[in-house]
């Protein structure tokens, strides 16, 4: 309740700061990304491997001509079986991101990009005959070269890192990890 | 006190009966796909031959309205008729002999003609020699030998005499003049003692054996005056060799047909006259299993049908079918054959041949000696050449120690079987307690098994089982249950000694759980056990 608490909190400010800057903002933009994440748990490697491809939603709104807003949505599943026993387990993962940015150029078509934010993981896993879930808050960080595709359409390639930890009947998990990607993205 | 010796002499003689003559022959079963083949003109069946593992039989009827002869091939159950209407000549109306040379089928047919037939290669009969061997007067070939990797016709002419003919695969050679003596024909042939004997039958006069050594148109007589004199003996009808000696049989028109025994010097009777049944020929002999039988002329006894009869010893004969096989039309059988353990009878009826088969049975008996445990079945019959099996069934907690089959002690095994009967079994199974019990450890760890956030307890239980090296006690299964309070669950089941191991889920944390197996034998007794491992 308390992580909810927060989450709701956060979208209402950046939801104000956005009303705020739209006199000032330029054009809002909507990217979809495809990711591979590195997870930091040890016991979820051990069970669905040290590699995980998931793809999300980011969107995007300037609050000038450097800084942004941004809201995004991963969804992570995963099959594996347990260490010993070999039974199949199945992990899913939705996450919910908000933060803000900075943005520059490098060159005409080339740019930069740094973001960072608060992260809502709701988690579920379905193993040994048992089903837990719950939800963590953490927080992400990114940095991304941006590349102008022409119009309004434009890539980019990113590095980043979330965090987020919580307490499961004794068990610390760890949700999260380093994570690299593309994406490719519109402004409109 | 008398009733009761009365009644112990009758059951005690009914028994002893049982074992002291334990074969028996049939019943006979008829086998042929209908009267006459399907046509009423197959009347008779005058030969019938083993060749490439099939029964050979001719069908035909000794009369000019007849179509023609056919020939049927049977393989045990089903018939295929392989040549009709005399071979697409009307005028054969007769197959009188059949003979197997070089993997190839001879038949001899009115006219004296041979014809040959190969299986393997479906050639079609082919006729070997000229009609009559050249002689119009030899009406038939009544009879073939192999005599010296030779094939042997002998002709019925009576005429200018029956003749004997050689026959290398190429070309035919005579071998007997019909002018050397006088017969009608050669009846019948048979080798003995490195000899080729032939019998004559001579209307008027007497039948006659002469024997051949390979020479060429030389013939010695070792037979006359129909083999007794007092009779009146015109055909020597059939020869066989059995137990070292030859055996003839006559037709006679005085007192009935005889049976004699040859042994290279001199004739022994060993039947009665007629058999006592008033038959006039002993149509053919053959040996099966090891004993003599003889097919007998069934037109003028009474009450009528052919008889076969079963050589007992001295000039004992045992009758071993229902008269005519319960046809009184059935009144000739001119060949019996022996095919894949059987006895066939080949019938000559007027409202069509028919074909009939028995086997020899043997008792096959199993006891149990000393009990703790069964045999089932305690007797069985089985056809020669069959097998008879065993069940033996061991009592909880025994195993069988041995099984001796008529004296002779046999490798366990369970059911036994008898192989290829030709001959009484006696069985004894006897059982012992079964041998030691095998050595079962268990044990049992909890482990916690953790995918990414669920974590599970679960019982790792491992087993080994030990046999006893050199006398282990038969064990069916090895059942692992989980002890709950006063329940136990089967948890799995191993059929092998050695070392298993199993996961049990199904456990919480925190509650013990404990373990153990159970050695079961067929019977599911528990022989052994392992200690209980808690956790």
């Amino acid at each position: 309740m308390k992580k909810m608490t927060i989450m709701l909190f956060c979208l209402i400010l950046a939801g104000s700061m956005m009303f705020g800057a739209e006199a000032k903002t330029k054009k809002p933009m909507v990217q979809l990304n495809g990711s591979f994440l590195f997870p930091a748990d040890g016991n979820y490697k051990d069970v669905y491997g040290g590699t995980v491809f998931y793809p999300g939603l980011q969107a995007g709104f300037c609050l000038s001509e450097n800084f942004f807003l941004w809201l995004g949505y991963d969804y992570l599943s995963k099959s594996g079986t347990t260490p010993v026993l070999e039974e199949e387990a199945k992990s899913t993962q939705h996450i919910l991101g908000l933060g803000c940015g900075y943005q520059g150029d490098i060159s005409d078509k080339l740019g930069f990009r740094a973001q960072a934010g608060i992260l809502y993981i709701s988690y579920k896993e379905e193993a040994l005959g048992e089903e837990v879930s719950d939800s963590a808050i953490g927080f992400g960080l990114e940095a991304s070269l941006v590349l102008d595709l022409g119009g309004d359409f434009f890539g980019l390639v990113f590095l980043g890192y979330d965090y987020a930890s919580d307490d499961v009947e004794g068990v610390t998990i760890k949700p999260g990890g380093f994570k690299t990607g593309l994406g490719l993205g519109v402004r409109f | 006190m008398k009733l009761r010796i009365f009644i112990f002499f009758i059951i005690f003689t009914f028994f002893s009966s049982m074992f002291l003559y334990p074969q028996e022959i049939g019943p006979w079963e008829r086998v042929d796909p209908g009267s006459g083949f399907g046509s009423g003109s197959n009347r008779a069946i005058f030969a019938m031959a083993v060749y490439r593992d099939h029964l050979y039989v001719s069908a035909s009827w000794n009369s000019y309205s007849a179509p023609g002869f056919e020939i049927w091939r049977f393989d045990g159950s089903t018939w295929i008729r392989v040549a009709t209407g005399g071979i697409g000549d009307s005028t054969n109306i007769c197959v009188w002999s059949m003979g197997v040379f070089n993997d190839r089928l001879y038949i001899g047919t009115v006219y004296s003609r041979v014809y040959v037939y190969d299986e393997a290669n479906t050639i079609p009969w082919t006729q070997v020699n000229t009609d009559g061997f050249g002689d119009a007067n030899n009406y038939s070939v009544d009879v073939m030998a192999i005599y010296n990797n030779r094939l042997y016709a002998g002709t019925y002419n009576d005429y200018s005499g029956g003749e004997i003919f050689e026959y290398d695969g190429s070309g035919w050679t005579l071998v007997h003049d019909g002018m050397l003596f006088y017969s009608s024909g050669v009846r019948c042939m048979a080798v003995y003692n490195g000899f080729l004997y032939a019998g004559f039958h001579t209307y008027y006069g007497y039948g006659e054996v002469y024997r051949y050594d390979n020479t060429p148109l030389m013939w010695t007589q070792v037979g006359n005056q129909g083999l007794d004199s007092s009779n009146w003996n015109p055909s020597i009808r059939t020869m066989t060799v059995f137990n070292g000696l030859l055996y003839a049989g006559v037709g006679s028109y005085y007192w009935g047909t005889q049976v004699f025994s040859f042994d290279g010097l001199s004739w022994t009777p060993v039947s009665d006259y007629g058999f006592n049944i008033g038959s006039y020929a002993t149509h053919d002999l053959e040996v099966y299993a090891g004993r003599l039988f003889a097919s007998l002329e069934g037109r003028y006894t009474t009450p009528l049908g052919v008889s076969i009869h079963e050589y007992i010893g001295g000039s004992t004969w045992n009758q071993v079918n229902v008269l005519g096989f319960g046809d009184s039309n059935n009144t000739q059988c001119h060949d019996l054959a022996v095919y894949r353990n059987k006895l066939y009878a080949g019938t000559s009826n007027s409202n069509g041949c028919q074909v009939w088969r028995a086997s020899y049975r043997y008792p096959v008996t199993a006891v149990v000696s000393g009990g703790n445990g069964t045999v089932s079945p305690a007797s069985q019959l089985v056809d020669l050449g069959d097998d008879g099996i065993i069940n033996i069934n061991p009592a909880p907690g025994y195993r069988i120690n041995s099984i001796v089959d008529n004296n002779a002690e046999q490798t366990i095994c369970n059911p036994y079987c008898c192989y290829d009967v030709r001959d009484n079994h006696n069985v004894v199974v006897s059982f012992a307690l079964a041998g030691y019990p095998p050595t079962i450890q268990l044990s049992a760890v909890r482990r916690t098994e953790q995918a990414w956030i669920v974590k599970k307890d679960y019982g790792e239980i491992t087993i080994s089982i030990t046999e006893h090296p050199s006398d282990p006690m038969p064990v069916a299964r090895y059942v692992l249950y989980r002890i709950d309070g006063g329940s136990m669950t089967q948890l799995a089941e191993f059929t092998t000694a050695g070392s298993h191991s199993y996961n049990d889920m199904f456990i919480d944390e925190g509650v013990t759980c404990s373990y153990q197996v159970k050695a079961l034998d067929a019977a599911g007794t528990v022989v052994a056990q392992s200690e209980i491992a808690t956790i």
